[in-house]
């Protein structure tokens, strides 16, 4: 039989089987059907619920039907979280059922019993489906190349999601071992589409595509998936609020379209923010009690599984939620999505609005409820950006060295490393391609060593063997070490239970240790009273009391991204011109009307910047509309160059559509208009001498410190002296401080401080829009539509140039 | 030379140094706790990466206030080593030879578990607590005793506030009217926020500087 011949055969065998379940492949399906039979790697670009686990398992295993035996390993499908697993599992099984195969398909995870993980190691299963944290533990077993011996092909579903984390980075250093390893490997990634496709495709891959000489696929799904957009309007404009974030005066609006809709999942920005939907959605409309579940990260597993059970068995009507439901299980009877406030990106929007409807074909149906009067606007611009086909960049890591450490680590604790070859493999990864000789032999002294080799040999964490390789020489650090892979941290929270054990969910200790035993506060949609706190339990009991603190998780406030900010210039641009058709805006013209009166809406040729006087002080307010990041590193950055004009203290408040500067002095802004005061140039410079980049690169080093293994995270079994290894990532951040300022994780805090935090590439380009835009100065005579809610805003950052000592000696000491 | 602080305590004269030493100049001693010296090593030991020359400073600081001061006795106020054995107790060691002349006492903390050998072999005199002259010295603060007591234990901090919700917690001496808490010697031992009272004095370092924050009568 020819090769031709041969393939189209086996494809018929695939057909026959979809055809028999009532199926008809999609084109793009049969499109990675062939190029994966043709042997060769790349990703598929499908949206969730359109047919993209089909697209390669089902190759998979057409190739096992190929081969008489296909003893040990096959295939390994990642996945960025658990609660996947079972799903892919599920469509394995009924198509390996289908096509006769006899291979079994299993998850490991960290839910996985330590006996079936055993077993696996010993009996693995053709198919193994998993995470990049479980991947990493496996590379830290001894005898792992006979395990991956047999491995033909690495599937990494939700490319998009792990790329934006160091679970990417996992992914990739796990990679560069596979292609070493097992020469015939095939890669597959599964993407949703973001804004840097292109840029996903080199990041999975590496510089893999120059060595195999062959080229990588792309294989677009054609399937549309349709959204229907609705933006809910309050009834009286002019008494809505021109500030907040909760929108619970729009609640009465909602519950008609719960009661309406077979079921519906209801998106809330933050955990807080979800309780509180809950709570009052149980006050107003006490009949859904029982058919309304809440669901968030902080929330036990358990009572998350039942959420999940619950809805996709149609016992319950609707689930508040926050993004712990942005992947997961296939909902088939959700029909309905709402999200309350901004969703802050059109990526994130589409993904939740994804959630109803899903399946292939099927239209979804998403309403967004502003929480307060401007947001309204982001209504309109989230469709414009649909229309239009836009979508956010993944920003993927970079030279993380803490991750790097790790996985020096993980191979050193099984078979060991020599030096030459890890490095050659780690230089073909996207993230560390970068990295030179001096930035290697520094990090594989810090982990050999700590950093100095003067130190007395006693003290070496690796060692070489006979064959030259390193390898880990206490086997207590090497049993720490396999309990924390991993890239995750967790916050400092106590497991809150009931007095019968019973699991509820966790809460941060700092929202705890603020309430006395006795006292009620709301969590996971309950009433409860503390009994008390042990050890890193909180014991509580059911209360029924109506009121009662919510706990508010730390965490970060999602800036408004660049593409859904364009569009919301554009917008407002399209309202002066008088172009705009959009309800949204027309609903708006009130308000919009009265921002025109009082001062200005500006085009996108123009900047606008007010200037008023209160009993507060001087505000200066501008509205580059570029999300909080940006606006807090451009009011620090403004607020110094204004202070070299004029001696002047300035509190800065921000949102996502601008900031203000508040002085208790006149501010001399029309000097300053007339300085560049937008420059780009020497802007590190002044980004450095103006934003406390220490205290951020410090919040950064948390993580940091966590994952290259700084911060002992406890150990089972006790040992006697634990507590004498017991520190803070702030203490480990002053050492390096004073001690090791090149150190490179050390270095790695305020990069990623400077990318992440102070999004500064992103400032740049704002910065550069407004030098060439027209500057609008207008001098309302109280706060504008625009204005207001910046102005109410409490969490205000200060700012000040002065030398420490001297701040510290005008500080006092408050006695209570 | 680093600016130091006069103080009187208990009609004692007592002068304090940024490098988180106190010299008592009638007695002709001087004063340190809660050193944790072999802390960074214990870290390394366990895995841990630092950098391994961080310890170097605590005896640098060491050696220049006794150089400066030229005591006759050292008072060691407790947590002297941090944890088990390790090389940094050579390089104590070789710092108690170097100044051989001077009398190292030291009343034992909770972290000093090294064994006793170890104290006599480098001439180390080890108390529970020592009472010199109005002095009562001890390593956990004491409550309600009859003499002023000078204790350690604590790595004393206080938060200061500013203006425009500005705030920073220093490492601090503290003077009470019948206790003062002085700070860790020690690099990379954290600090235990105190809450002052009326009457406490409190004096903040930041780096090598000495800042007086008692608050002012109202």
């Amino acid at each position: 039989m020819s090769r031709d011949k041969e393939f189209f055969k086996q494809i018929d065998i695939a057909k026959t089987w979809f055809d028999r379940q009532g199926w008809i492949p999609f084109p793009f399906q049969l499109d990675a059907w062939s190029h994966y039979l043709k042997g060769r790697s790349g990703v598929v670009n499908a949206p969730t619920g359109s047919g993209k686990t089909y697209s390669l398992l089902i190759p998979i295993l057409l190739q096992g039907l190929k081969h008489e035996s296909c003893e040990g390993l096959q295939a390994i499908w990642i996945t960025p979280i658990r609660a996947l697993t079972k799903e892919i599992r599920d469509a394995g099984k009924r198509a390996i059922d289908g096509l006769g195969l006899d291979w079994r398909i299993e998850i490991r995870s960290g839910d996985t019993s330590t006996a079936v993980r055993k077993s696996q190691l010993h009996n693995p299963p053709q198919i193994l489906i998993t995470t990049p944290e479980s991947v990493h533990i496996l590379l830290a077993t001894k005898g792992y190349p006979a395990f991956f011996r047999n491995l033909k092909t690495v599937v990494v579903d939700e490319w998009h999601e792990l790329m934006g984390s160091k679970r990417g980075v996992l992914m990739e250093l796990a990679l560069s071992r596979f292609k070493v390893m097992c020469p015939q490997l095939q890669i597959w990634g599964i993407s949703a589409t973001i804004g840097n496709m292109e840029e996903a495709m080199s990041v999975l891959f590496g510089n893999w595509k120059r060595r195999k000489n062959q080229s990588l696929i792309t294989v677009r799904s054609d399937v549309k998936k349709e959204i229907d957009i609705e933006t809910i309007i309050p009834d009286d404009i002019e008494t809505y609020p021109w500030a907040g974030h909760l929108g619970i005066r729009l609640i009465e609006k909602v519950i008609p379209i719960i009661q309406r809709s077979r079921s519906t999942l209801i998106f809330t920005n933050t955990r807080g923010q979800c309780e509180i939907w809950y709570q009052k959605l149980m006050d107003v409309a006490p009949e859904l009690a029982g058919l309304v579940a809440m669901h968030h990260g902080s929330i036990s597993r358990e009572i998350r599984d039942w959420v999940e059970d619950a809805l996709h068995d149609e016992h319950i009507k609707a689930v508040i939620c926050t993004s712990s439901l942005d992947l997961g299980v296939d909902f088939r009877p959700v029909e309905t999505i709402i999200q309350i406030g901004s969703p802050k990106g059109v990526a994130r929007f589409v993904q939740r609005a994804g959630r109803s409807g899903h399946q292939p074909g099927a239209r979804s149906k998403i309403y967004f409820l502003p929480t307060h009067s401007l947001e309204i606007v982001e209504g309109a611009a989230l469709k414009e950006a649909i229309r239009r086909n836009i979508v956010e960049d993944r920003i993927p890591f970079v030279r993380s060295f803490d991750v790097l450490s790790q996985y020096l680590m993980t191979l050193a604790v099984s078979e060991g490393f020599h030096e030459d070859a890890i490095l050659e493999e780690v230089r073909s990864t996207f993230s560390y391609a970068s990295v030179n000789d001096e930035e290697w032999s520094q990090i594989l002294d810090f982990t050999r060593s700590g950093g100095s080799l003067e130190a007395y040999e006693e003290y070496h964490k690796l060692g070489r063997d006979r064959t030259g390789k390193y390898r880990v020489i206490n086997k207590r650090i090497a049993t720490r070490h396999r309990l924390s892979i991993g890239t995750i941290v967790g916050d400092h929270s106590l497991q809150v239970r009931y007095l019968n054990g019973k699991k509820l969910g966790n809460i941060e200790e700092t929202f705890l240790s603020k309430l006395r035993p006795g006292e009620h506060f709301w969590f996971a949609g309950r009433s409860l009273e503390l009994v008390r706190i042990k050890d890193m339990n909180a014991f509580v009991k059911r209360a029924n009391s109506k009121t009662g603190k919510t706990p508010s998780w730390q965490g970060g406030r999602m800036p408004l991204s660049s593409q859904l900010s364009a569009m919301i210039r554009f917008k407002l641009d399209s309202y002066t011109s008088g172009a705009n058709q959009d309800s949204e805006i027309m609903a708006l013209d009130e308000i919009l009307s009265y921002q025109q009166e009082q001062s200005h809406i500006p085009t996108e040729e123009e900047f606008l910047i007010e200037y008023l006087r209160d009993r507060d002080g001087y505000h200066l307010l501008m509205f580059p509309f570029e999300g909080r990041f940006v606006h807090e590193g451009m009011g620090a950055l403004l607020s110094y160059r204004l202070g070299k004009l004029k001696p002047l203290t300035f509190s800065i408040a921000m949102n996502d559509y601008g900031f203000e500067l508040l002085a208790d002095k006149p501010i001399p802004i029309e000097q300053a208009l007339e300085t560049d005061l937008f420059r780009t140039s020497g802007l590190q410079e002044d980004i450095l001498a103006s934003v406390n980049s220490a205290q951020m690169a410090r919040k950064r080093f948390r993580d940091i410190a966590s994952i290259a293994g700084l911060i002992f995270r406890g150990f089972p079994g006790k040992y006697k002296k634990e507590r004498h290894l017991r520190s803070s990532s702030g203490l480990l951040f002053d050492v390096f401080n004073d001690y090791d300022p090149n150190n490179l994780l050390y270095l790695q805090a305020f990069d990623e401080a400077m990318i992440f935090q102070l999004e500064e590439a992103r400032l740049r380009v704002a910065l550069d829009r407004i030098s060439k835009q027209k500057i609008i100065l207008k001098r309302p005579e109280t706060a504008t539509p625009f204005g207001f809610p910046i102005m109410v805003d409490q969490l205000r950052e200060r700012l000040s140039s002065e030398q420490l000592k001297e701040r510290i000696a005008r500080m006092k000491l408050i006695i209570d | 030379m680093l600016d130091v602080i006069e103080i009187t305590v208990a009609r004692e004269l007592l002068v304090l140094h940024p490098y988180r030493a106190v010299y008592w100049p009638k007695n002709n001693s001087l004063m340190v706790t809660d050193l944790h010296l072999g802390k960074i090593q214990h870290f390394i030991k366990a895995g841990i990466s630092l950098p391994s020359h961080a310890s170097m400073d605590n005896f640098e600081r060491l050696s220049s206030t006794l150089l400066q001061f030229q005591p006759e006795r050292l008072l060691i106020l407790g947590d002297l080593f941090h944890s088990d054995y390790n090389s940094d107790w050579r390089v104590f060691s070789e710092l108690r030879q170097t100044f051989a002349a001077v009398q190292f006492d030291l009343i034992l903390g909770n972290h000093d578990s090294l064994d006793s050998k170890l104290y006599a072999d480098n001439k180390i005199d080890v108390y529970e607590n020592l009472k010199i002259g109005p002095f009562l010295l001890t390593h956990k603060p004491l409550e309600g005793s009859a003499d002023y007591n000078i204790a350690g234990h604590l790595h004393p901090g206080v938060k200061l506030y500013g203006q425009s919700r500005q705030s920073i917690t220093l490492p601090c001496f503290y003077f009470g009217s019948r206790q003062a808490i002085l700070p860790a010697f020690g690099t990379f031992t954290g600090v235990y926020k105190l809450k002052p009272e009326k009457e406490d004095r409190v004096i903040v370092i930041s780096s090598d500087h000495l800042i007086d924050v008692t608050p002012e009568e109202a």
